[in-house]
């Protein structure tokens, strides 16, 4: 493994640190929502659900975008080649981050009071949009920090004349991640304005600036990890992030469909919104080549786990599950339903999530010093984590279908305490999921925290430095064979093809026997689409760490042995 | 309730009940699934000018422009086999109005909106309109009477009395009866609320003979 090259890609370590924190939080608020699904009088009045919710919310984002941070700084300085600059700045970044992040979770129970701190006409403490809850002065702060951020990364990055694709991504990426933030900073009476420049922020920034921060994270992460031709990855990077662009600035009308926009919308919309997924496909296929490049041992599985996770889980969450509910036709039954928040949890912890795990995964024990670790923990993290996420999108996507049916095509409501029953099959499995995915998020936490602190157990073992016993390295045959692009291919293309199904299941809707009253098209239509997408992709995850995991079985030996004569040596 | 008032009345076009399920057949469906039915929504203790803020920020946003989202029910009956029929009673009183609040929101009446404020506040769980004596006092004849409290003073029932007891009922309790049993009003009525309970018990009391009962 390669040393840390720069001391100030230390600085990175603290932010990774406080993603694991506030993702093991963030993991519990969940489980205490899929509690008070099941009784609704849980903790109410004490702790109510639109409370935990957004706390649940508002942590999904701040711990993604600390594992950006300390993404950007860990890769930073080695893109332009010197140190970070400011150091003092970024140590202000963190506790400012330290801060805001009480400040979020202390206030959202003002929600619950009322108490909106109104000054100056604008709400200070708490202004409870969706997603950004936390109040205007919060807002200053991170502005702020964003800010921080953006001069950090500037000032490190070499002159521009010198600058490759990834330093665009990055440079663009974290100014436009400053510049849409401003639409969340001024108050609008006129509730429909406000929640449209509500969603200026928040899908500008998924469907925008993250996916473009993401494609340079993980071209160059490809880079450090294979070794990758910076050159063939920066092709890869410079088309991902122009697709996105010409795609989704203005596919993001496809959440201008219900909000009082002009109707034109509806059409222009679901056309460039149903090209969002191409530069997610061009991402996927380049993991695969750029993972083929050579045929070397990975050295760092948990990290390449969750690397292959993001890449894939960007596919079919943002990609596929998006592309089902983008269509104006599809949408107009999927929106507010369970059916969004499969999409909505799979391509946000999926793609983003997990690039940040993959990067801490990647990143602490260069920092930590070792020279291998057991990988086993963290492997099985992966597992349970990549598992329990897909199986929670499943309950999800099987819950909403049943909602829009009763809900909306049938008319009974909420009160009637008729939808809740209906969907109570579904709303058991997301505890089940839950706890599978929770046991495996406990575990990396402790692992990444732990790491290189835990004695002589878990540390740096040479012979378990390559965390597969070479004897257990079967050959690469059946499952474990090379994995080739035509193969690839058709994996792709099977998540495609379920991806159509439920997209048809999702149109089904439309039709007058369906409208009149018979549920089973649809219900036939996601009961084959939503199983067929997830097995296929965790089948696919599988082969390919199989694939990957069995080549070099030789070479693993020997590196296993150089690690340990590197040992024994010092 | 809200009907009671007259610029509430103006804007729905109805001024009884009975009218406004006519007209709002939507409403009245949901009124009648809920009344006696399973329902998971929590008794939240809102006050009757908190209730009209939240009346109107709903009108509010059902008054945007949401592009004919969500898309209207066009269920007419479900006749395939398969089809679960809906429990007898919500059919029933679906189909059938109520007669209670028939003829009563002519015009602001206290003593009609105090009723529907002991109706709806659960008072006649404990106080009967008659004289009956229930959990507390049987409110009938209850005003201008003369009544011993705990501590062995007398007082007559008047205004001040009646209101003071929905509002803080420890502080006077009648003889007879215990202390901490009823919750204090103060933070659930609005004065005018009071005031019109007040009204109400007080018409009990003046027509102890009429067989009227809530």
């Amino acid at each position: 493994m390669i040393r840390i090259e720069y001391e100030t890609q230390r600085l990175s370590l603290r932010f990774f640190m406080v993603m694991l924190v506030l993702f093991f939080f963030q993991t519990g608020f969940g489980l205490l929502l899929a509690a008070q699904h099941i009784d609704p009088m849980l903790l109410s009045g004490v702790f109510n659900f639109n409370v935990v919710r957004a706390e649940h919310t508002n942590l999904g984002i701040l711990w993604i975008l600390s594992g950006f941070i300390g993404t950007i700084l860990f890769v930073g300085p080695l893109l332009s080649k010197r140190e970070l600059a400011s150091p003092w700045l970024i140590k202000f970044l963190f506790y400012a981050l330290i801060a805001i992040v009480i400040w979020n979770v202390g206030t959202q129970v003002l929600a619950q009071k009322g108490i909106a701190g109104w000054w100056l006409g604008q709400p200070w403490l708490q202004e409870g949009l969706e997603y950004l809850e936390a109040g205007r002065l919060a807002d200053i702060v991170i502005l702020i920090g964003f800010a921080i951020l953006c001069y950090v990364v500037l000032r490190t990055f070499p002159r521009l004349r010198d600058w490759n694709e990834i330093h665009w991504g990055l440079g663009i990426g974290v100014l436009a991640l400053t510049a849409v933030w401003v639409f969340g900073l001024f108050f609008i009476e006129r509730l429909d304005l406000q929640e449209y420049f509500r969603w200026y922020v928040v899908h500008y920034w998924v469907e925008g600036v993250w996916e473009v921060i993401h494609i340079s994270l993980v071209g160059f992460l490809v880079v450090l990890m294979f070794g990758a031709n910076v050159k063939t990855v920066g092709y890869a990077v410079f088309w991902g992030i122009s697709l996105v662009w010409l795609s989704g600035l203005l596919g993001n009308a496809h959440h201008y469909f219900w909000i009082g926009t002009p109707e034109f919308w509806q059409f222009w919309g679901s056309l460039f919104s149903a090209l969002e997924p191409l530069p997610l496909i061009f991402c996927f296929w380049h993991i695969y080549l750029d993972a083929h490049h050579d045929r070397k041992p990975i050295a760092n599985k948990p990290a390449f786990a969750f690397l292959l996770g993001s890449v894939v889980l960007e596919q079919v969450g943002a990609g596929i599950l998006g592309f089902t509910m983008t269509f104006a036709l599809t949408n107009v039954w999927s929106h507010g339903t369970w059916i969004t928040l499969s999409h909505a949890h799979l391509a946000l912890f999926g793609t983003f999530g997990m690039l940040g795990l993959a990067a801490a995964y990647y990143a602490v024990p260069l920092m930590r010093g070792l020279r291998g670790f057991d990988q086993r923990l963290g492997t099985l993290a992966f597992w349970l984590v990549f598992t329990g996420m897909l199986g929670l999108a499943f309950a999800f996507a099987i819950g909403g279908t049943i909602q829009v049916f009763v809900y909306r095509t049938l008319g009974l409501d909420w009160f009637g305490g008729d939808v809740s029953p209906a969907m109570q099959i579904a709303k058991l499995q997301v505890p089940v999921f839950g706890l599978i995915f929770t046991t495996g998020v406990a575990l990396l936490v402790f692992d990444l925290l732990t790491m290189g602190h835990r004695g002589v157990a878990g540390q740096a073992d040479p012979e378990t430095a390559g965390q597969v016993h070479p004897v257990a390295i079967a050959p690469m045959t059946g499952w474990r064979r090379l994995l080739t692009g035509w193969e690839a291919g058709l994996w792709l293309l099977g998540m495609w093809v379920f991806g159509a199904v439920i997209t048809l299941g999702l149109l089904s809707f439309n039709l007058s026997g369906v409208r009149g009253g018979s549920p089973l098209f649809p219900y036939l239509m996601s009961g084959i689409g939503y199983p067929g997408l997830f097995l296929v992709t965790l089948f696919f995850v599988w082969r390919f760490l199989a694939s990957l995991n069995a080549r070099g079985a030789v070479q693993t030996v020997s590196r296993d042995a150089g690690l340990s004569a590197a040992q024994a040596a010092e | 309730m809200q009907l009671q008032k007259p610029a509430v009345a103006d804007e729905a076009g109805v001024d009884t009940l009975e009218a406004y399920f006519d007209k709002y057949p939507a409403a009245a469906e949901r009124v009648h699934r809920r009344g006696g039915q399973v329902t998971i929504m929590p008794n939240l203790q809102f006050r009757t000018g908190e209730v009209a803020r939240i009346i109107a920020f709903l009108k509010y946003t059902s008054q945007m422009d949401t592009e004919g989202w969500p898309p209207v029910p066009q269920v007419a009956g479900l006749t395939f086999p398969q089809a679960t029929r809906m429990p007898a009673t919500a059919v029933v009183a679906a189909a059938a109005p109520p007669d209670e609040g028939g003829g009563e929101a002519a015009a602001v009446d206290p003593v009609a909106l105090g009723a529907l404020l002991v109706e709806d506040n659960g008072c006649t769980a404990c106080h009967s309109a008659g004289n009956e004596v229930l959990v507390g006092p049987a409110l009938g004849q209850l005003y201008g009477s003369d009544v011993t409290l705990a501590d062995g003073t007398k007082t007559t029932v008047d205004d001040a009395y009646l209101s003071r007891a929905i509002l803080d009922p420890d502080a006077q309790v009648a003889a007879g009866f215990d202390e901490g049993v009823m919750p204090p009003y103060a933070d659930l009525l609005e004065t005018d609320e009071v005031t019109a309970i007040v009204a109400y018990i007080r018409s009990l009391g003046e027509k102890a003979n009429d067989p009227y009962r809530i």
